[in-house]
């Protein structure tokens, strides 16, 4: 399969975009084309994926100008993967926002579509410069998209949020001109391994991480996204954490395999700095009152799991952390929407507001239980094996203390979630007359559906997730061996 | 198919439950009863070829990535447990039949079912992976099971489920650590492996980590706090929790990794320790309960003790004992269970105090409790008394320094007295003395059979205990590898363990004699060993410093998110420069005397837009710095970036001072030490990024990209103007990503202006309209003037950008510049200052240049491939690319952000202004919070 139609994948939502920013009403076909623009993303997603499963990789040259020159765009396995898992993420958060009245803002819809575009021109480009416009193309529908809940916070956090990006933004660029001002290109494929032998280009690549760093939130650099998520619509919170954080962590993986490869001099720093990120994040979860507080903490304890994985030798590890990934894109999104159905019905998130949701609403019980119990690495479902292979990457590694912190906070997250599960769902009801409000289960394609649509991903994957463990271990070896990658761009 | 079926069977069963209940209600109790016992029959047909030493294996590859499988092993010990887990399980859900009202119970019948299920894969499993998976299923299913879907009982369950799955983690870890280095997930190779069986470090963690994580499932001290609580769980969920499953889980994991670890010294002695403090401990807090399910929590985890210190002894004769009274135990103690669920069915108490003389009333339930106790006690003809034989008999054999076994027995016997007192007090309370309550009758008879047949299976195993003689030799063989010398028979004959029963019986019948004045001392107020007080001062100061962890980051200001990055990138660099590299000489001289009069120049613009309090005149010395690097890069060559820079400048300026006047006219002022910190930062900051580009950018030979760009630009592409080229040719994607950017910047601030627009307009509807001073009028003139040329000039600037400095970037802004123009000049207070042309604009232009990218797409180009052609014009040779196309859509998102920008922003200047008032206090407010 020839990789000339994979800019489609950015194509295609500009130009719903601009449809939709134009074209006001009526709300139905403007859904349709929002839902169906994002669907045909997905199978485009999917048929690249199956193009590259078997370790291909796919190369275009955009503008067909000569290799070095041209931006390329480079599929493997593991951006596949990322594609898939975006875009799916990105159907199912917008199907609830949609569930939830949220696409009716102004602008929802092509903001939304800009950002999934940018998405996907981080995940296939190969060129440092070019990454760096495709995360400000997330980013800047993104400061929008957090402005517009209805949270009286919101332009505080909002504030937050943009500042803290511009600064990243400006960091990572400083950094791309450092890289461009000693190697003289930004082509990834050019990049490979070229760390090892240039402390220059290792100090400006540790610039990059840094920025990437800030954006996946790790520790001690995680504070604005507890802060800011939480504020966000329930809709959108699920959305960028699907996407947002998650970009971060694959320009880490990427560029660390890329420019670092197998040098192991500084991993006690990363080590150490994922370990960090596992602990606090899980300790100041546990500490916080409402629902989204716990998960968005909790999403900054993960992503110190999913960084491990980076951080250890590939492809073991990177096999690992990305299957980690993908689990915890799942479920992190699934409770995220669980949680944002409750929070949309009875306008609060608050632990001590609610109580016995369990028996009136028990799909939603249903939806929020199940990711909570992977997050936490329980079997049957997929966070177990996440957990698992993870750990086992680490001890085979003999990392053991970033082993012993990931089986150790696993108890945390367990406790944090079932300090949810008992306050929300369990708990006596307190006698207020928010719950008056109509059965969330009332409408038929409603406000759970998509939550459990992805509770059940999380179940297929712990039951039969041996095809995305061999995809994932594909994906690993194409970030412990770049030959393919700079074959394909150079070809 | 042998070991796959009854998992099949459980989890067919399970998922029928919900359609069985609907039409025979709680009777399902006896069709799960019934198919329970069909599973245990058919495993229990494996018996004699078992005890002959038959293995049984079943495979199934289910993740071949991980070399994880289904792989399943029914040997003796893994038959014993499995014929517990249906056995009792069968009991137990007929008794559930009865037990419980006709409500709705399937929840319960599921989750039971379910239970059994991940009972059965933990003790058939031949893969640490699967064997764990049913470890935490068990915890799982007990949590539910306990509390988990019911207020009441929220707390035992959260203890249970925190301390069995926190032991669990240890447990994992172990596995982990055994698989990783015998290379296979697959137990019995991994038992077979020799490595583990000497005390090396990495054998001894092993150890340690199962030794942990039994602890906390079989409730060992200090983990047993959660198994008293557990009994808020209903009756027959308890009775098959402590009678089959779970704490039974535990017990089966240290026998099953006694192969390995069965000679080293800290399992020997850690359990033996461990197994007899809890054995004792537990029997004393028995005897001290009244309320009989209590007392018998407390007895299972004393009775689990003596089953951990005989593991630890680990002999074959010592696993062999605890492989019988394990089996003795579950008998007599899903007995108990059951009777004391109708005691207080029936006479509304559990408590001994409220109960008494039920023996005239029901005779039979007296009966069955008797036979149960007997066993508990340890009082022939029962198996307890078998298995409490054996174990006295094993510590005999016990390794190690010669005062251990008669110390190790002594306690043993003090336990087991303590045992005697407190079987007696269960069948004393309840069933002597006075008839309380004389109105009372016996359940019927389906809801005693269960019990009856437990009873009774107590009661023919004592007497025929030698039919299990191949059985429990087994067991020792393939948990020890070696034949066990055991002989069971109920009558040994004249042997010191027949003594030592003697005295139990003499020293538990006095302390029973003795009861008020060992009650007195029991109850005593004393310093109790809390554990449950200090699980929830853990749980509770976790979430504390949880809490406050948290607040170190809860700033809603964004000043306190960003130093940490910024000083992350001082350190970085501090880190480079600690390494003495050397910094190669460039190539070409890279400084000029002419470029120190921008540096300076900039250096005090900086330092003025840093120090002003007025915003107008910070934002005024920014646009300054704006303009000079402008001149900078003019000076460098670069006509196309200083153009741009420039322009951008002057709508940036504009733009910001239209918002401004919706700003107070100073900034908030700062703590002096506030001041320094920042200023300290950013000083840091800008040598860290001065230093790097000093060192590291203009030190090498133009790189091949560069070259190629400057040589072959004209031939490429037949332009000559190379920025514009790149823009719009070589590196069109990132400025299609840039102009998306753009898109989204407009968009955006319509989207948050039409809210802010919406609610400034509740609040402002009855305020009067602010007038603002009309001094626009000589802007209107210069208005007339100018506009006319600016489009023209930006038209031009558009057309001729392929060639000379321009292009659509340029061309955008300067057509903002008119756009402004026309804004100022309007009154300041009209509500549409612009016709509102920012959407369409932006949409066309990103429509244009992804379109002419998905041209090239479509006829089977690379994606935003340019043709270039050439058409003769009335005798002119005019050279026509799709790229002026792209640079087209460009040009209209620029000029439809600015439009965006001016209509949205300019609008919200004066909005803002008039909702002032109510506004600021809530904007001061914020910044306060983040400033404390």
């Amino acid at each position: 399969m020839s990789g000339l139609t994979m800019p489609l994948s950015i194509a295609l939502p500009l130009v719903a975009a601009t449809l939709l920013a134009v074209v006001r009403r009526p709300a139905r076909p403007r859904r349709i084309v929002l839902l169906g623009t994002l669907g045909l993303l997905l199978a485009h997603h999917v048929v690249l994926l199956v193009a590259v499963a078997d370790g291909a990789v796919l190369a275009t040259r955009i503008g067909g100008w000569p290799g070095g020159v041209a931006i390329t765009f480079v599929l493997d396995t593991f951006s596949a993967l990322m594609l898939v898992a975006t875009s799916l993420l990105a159907l199912v958060c917008v199907w609830f926002a949609i569930a939830a009245g949220e696409d009716e803002r102004s602008m929802f819809a092509p903001l939304v579509l800009v950002l999934v575009a940018g998405v996907a021109g981080v995940l296939l480009t190969g060129d440092l410069f070019n990454l760096f416009v495709f995360l400000e193309v997330t980013l800047m529908p993104s400061y929008a998209l957090m402005s517009m809940s209805s949270d009286r916070a919101r332009f505080a956090v909002g504030r937050v949020f943009v500042s803290i990006s511009l600064l990243t933004s400006t960091v990572f660029l400083i950094a791309v001109g450092l890289v461009y001002g000693i190697v003289g290109t930004v082509d990834l494929a050019s990049l490979a391994g070229a760390a090892a032998d240039s402390p220059p280009l290792a100090a400006a690549g540790a610039v990059l991480l840094a920025a990437l760093a800030v954006k996946s939130a790790l520790v001690p650099v995680h504070g604005w996204l507890a802060e800011t998520y939480p504020h966000a619509s329930p809709g959108v919170t699920a959305l960028f954490s699907g996407l947002h954080t998650k970009l971060g962590i694959y320009a880490i993986y990427r560029l660390y395999s890329l420019l670092y490869g197998g040098e192991a001099r500084f991993a006690w720093i990363a080590v150490g700095v994922c370990v960090l990120t596992m602990a606090v994040g899980v300790l100041a979860a546990f500490g916080q009152r409402s629902m989204r507080s716990i998960l968005s903490f909790h999403m900054i304890s993960q992503n110190g799991y999913i960084a491990l994985g980076a951080v250890l030798a590939a492809p073991a590890g990177a096999a690992a952390g990305i299957f980690y990934l993908m689990h915890h894109m799942v479920a992190k999104a699934s409770l995220f929407l669980s949680a944002g159905a409750v929070e949309h019905r009875y306008g609060t998130g608050r632990l001590a507001s609610f109580g016995g949701l369990a028996r009136r609403e028990p799909l939603v019980a249903l939806a929020f239980i199940v990711p909570a119990l992977s997050l936490a690495g329980m079997p049957p479902f997929s966070g177990f094996l996440a957990k698992y292979v993870l750990v086992r990457a680490a001890i085979g590694q003999g990392q053991y203390i970033a082993a012993v912190a990931a089986v150790a906070v696993g108890a945390l997250t367990l406790a944090s979630m079932i300090k949810i599960w008992q306050s929300v769902f369990i708990a006596k009801p307190k006698d207020d007359d928010r719950h008056e409000a109509p059965q969330l289960t009332a409408a038929p394609v409603g406000l759970v559906a998509p939550a459990l649509s992805l509770a059940a991903v999380t179940v297929i994957l712990g039951l039969t997730g041996d095809w995305l463990l061999a995809l994932c271990e594909q994906a690993g070896r194409g970030l412990a061996d770049y030959t393919a990658y700079a074959e394909a761009v150079v070809d | 198919m042998l070991l796959f079926a009854p998992l099949i069977a459980l989890a067919v069963f399970a998922l029928l439950v919900p359609v069985t209940y609907r039409r025979f209600g709680r009777d399902t109790g006896w069709l799960l009863a019934a198919g329970f016992t069909v599973l245990a029959v058919v495993l229990a047909l494996q018996l004699p070829a078992s005890g002959d030493g038959e293995v049984v294996t079943a495979s199934w590859s289910w993740m071949p990535s991980i070399d994880v499988a289904l792989r399943l092993r029914l040997d003796a010990l893994a038959l014993l447990f499995s014929l517990i887990v249906l056995g009792v399980g069968a009991l137990v859900m007929a008794y559930c039949a009865r037990y419980f009202s006709r409500g709705r119970h399937v929840w319960l019948y599921t989750l039971m079912t379910v239970f059994a299920l991940a009972m059965l894969l933990l003790v058939l499993a031949d893969d640490v992976i699967v064997l764990f998976i049913g470890w935490e299923l068990t915890t799982l299913c007990s949590f539910f099971l306990i509390g988990g879907v019911r207020s009441g009982a929220a707390g035992p369950a959260l203890r249970a489920l925190l301390v069995t799955a926190s032991g669990g983690l240890a447990l994992f870890a172990g596995l982990i650590l055994l698989s990783v280095h015998s290379g296979t997930t697959r137990l019995s190779a991994i038992l077979d492996d020799e490595a583990w069986k000497s005390d090396s470090p990495l054998a001894t963690t092993a150890a340690a980590l199962v030794i942990v994580g039994a602890m906390a499932k079989s409730a060992q001290l200090p983990l047993h706090f959660w198994l008293p609580g557990a009994m808020a769980a209903s009756t027959p969920v308890s009775a098959y929790l402590h009678a089959a499953s779970m704490v039974k889980g535990g017990i089966y994991v240290l026998m099953r990794f006694s192969p390995l670890f069965a000679e080293n010294p800290l399992w020997t002695w850690g359990l033996i320790t461990v197994g007899l403090a809890t054995a004792l401990f537990g029997a004393l807090l028995a005897l001290e309960q009244h309320d009989l399910k209590a007392l018998l929590a407390y007895s299972t985890m004393s009775q689990l003790g003596f089953l951990v210190a005989m593991i630890g002894v680990g002999t074959p004769e010592a696993l062999a004992a605890a492989a019988l009274h394990t089996l003795a135990h579950a008998l007599f103690k899903a007995t108990l269970f059951m009777l004391v669920g109708i005691i207080d069915r029936q006479a509304g108490s559990r408590d001994i105090r409220e109960l008494g003389g039920l023996r005239r009333v029901m005779p039979v339930t007296a009966t069955l409790t008797a036979l149960a106790g007997m066993s508990l006690a340890g009082l022939p003809p029962m198996i307890g008394f078998v298995s409490k034989e054996t174990m006295f008999a094993a510590f005999h054999d016990l390794p190690g320094p010669a005062w251990a076994g008669p110390v190790a027995l002594a306690l043993t016997v003090a336990a087991a007295s303590l045992t005697f007192a407190y079987g007696l007090r269960i069948f004393t309370g309840a069933f002597i003395g006075p008839t309380v309550q004389r109105r009372l009758h016996e359940p019927s008879l389906l809801f005693l059979a269960p019990a009856a047949v437990a009873a009774a299976g107590g009661l023919a195993l004592g007497v025929g205990v030698h039919t299990l003689n191949p059985l429990i030799r087994r067991v020792a063989v393939d948990t020890r590898e070696q034949f066990a010398a055991v002989d069971l028979h109920l009558w040994h004959g004249w042997t010191p363990e027949l003594a030592l029963s003697a005295v139990t019986f003499a020293a538990g019948t006095a302390l029973f004699l003795a009861r008020d004045p060992v009650d007195r001392f029991l109850q005593r107020p004393r310093r109790r060993l809390d554990g449950e007080a200090a699980f929830t001062a853990c749980y509770d100061a976790t979430m504390r410093a949880g809490a406050r962890l948290g607040s170190l980051t809860q700033r809603s200001s964004p000043a306190a998110h960003l130093p940490v990055p910024i000083l992350a990138l001082a350190a970085i660099a501090a880190a480079y420069a600690l390494h003495p590299i050397a910094v190669p000489a460039p190539p070409r001289p890279t400084t000029f005397g002419v470029d120190w009069v921008p540096v300076t120049v900039l250096a005090v613009t900086v330092a003025g837009a840093a120090t002003r309090r007025s915003r107008l005149g910070a934002v005024i010395l920014v646009g300054l710095t704006g303009f000079v690097i402008g001149l900078w890069f003019l000076l460098a060559g670069a006509p196309d970036l200083a153009i741009t820079q420039v322009l951008f400048e002057v709508i940036t300026v504009v733009v910001a001072v239209l918002v401004l006047r919706g700003l107070p006219r100073r900034f908030h002022s700062a703590s002096r030490r506030r001041t320094a910190v920042t200023a300290g930062i950013a000083v840091g900051a800008g040598i860290a990024a001065a230093a790097a580009t000093f060192a590291f950018t203009g030190r090498r030979e133009r790189s091949p990209v560069a070259d190629y760009l400057l040589h072959e630009t004209g031939p490429q592409t037949g332009g000559s103007n190379v920025v514009n080229t790149i823009l719009v040719e070589f590196r069109a994607l990132d400025t299609l990503g840039e102009i998306a950017v753009l898109v989204a910047a407009g968009l955006g601030t319509a989207a948050i202006m039409d809210l802010v627009a919406v609610r400034g307009a509740e609040r402002t509807a009855a305020s009067e309209q602010a007038e603002v001073p009309d001094s626009a009028l000589i802007v209107d003139v210069v208005r007339r003037a100018l506009t006319p040329v600016l489009v023209v000039l930006s038209v031009y600037l558009l057309l001729r950008g392929h060639h000379e400095p321009g292009g659509g970037f340029t061309a955008g802004l300067v057509g903002g510049c008119g756009l402004a123009l026309v804004h100022l000049s309007r009154p300041a207070a009209s509500r549409t200052p612009l016709p509102p042309i920012q959407t369409p604009l932006l949409a066309a232009g990103l429509l244009v240049a992804t379109g002419t990218g998905l041209a090239a797409l479509a006829a089977a180009e690379p994606f935003l491939r340019p043709a270039h052609g050439h058409v003769d014009l009335a005798g002119a040779h005019v050279s026509l690319s799709s790229s002026l196309v792209f640079d087209l859509g460009v040009y209209l998102v620029v000029l439809g952000m600015v439009a965006a920008a001016l209509n949205r922003l300019g609008h919200y200047g004066v909005e803002a202004a008039s909702g002032a008032p109510r506004d600021a206090p809530e904007r001061a407010g914020a910044g306060e919070r983040g400033d404390a």
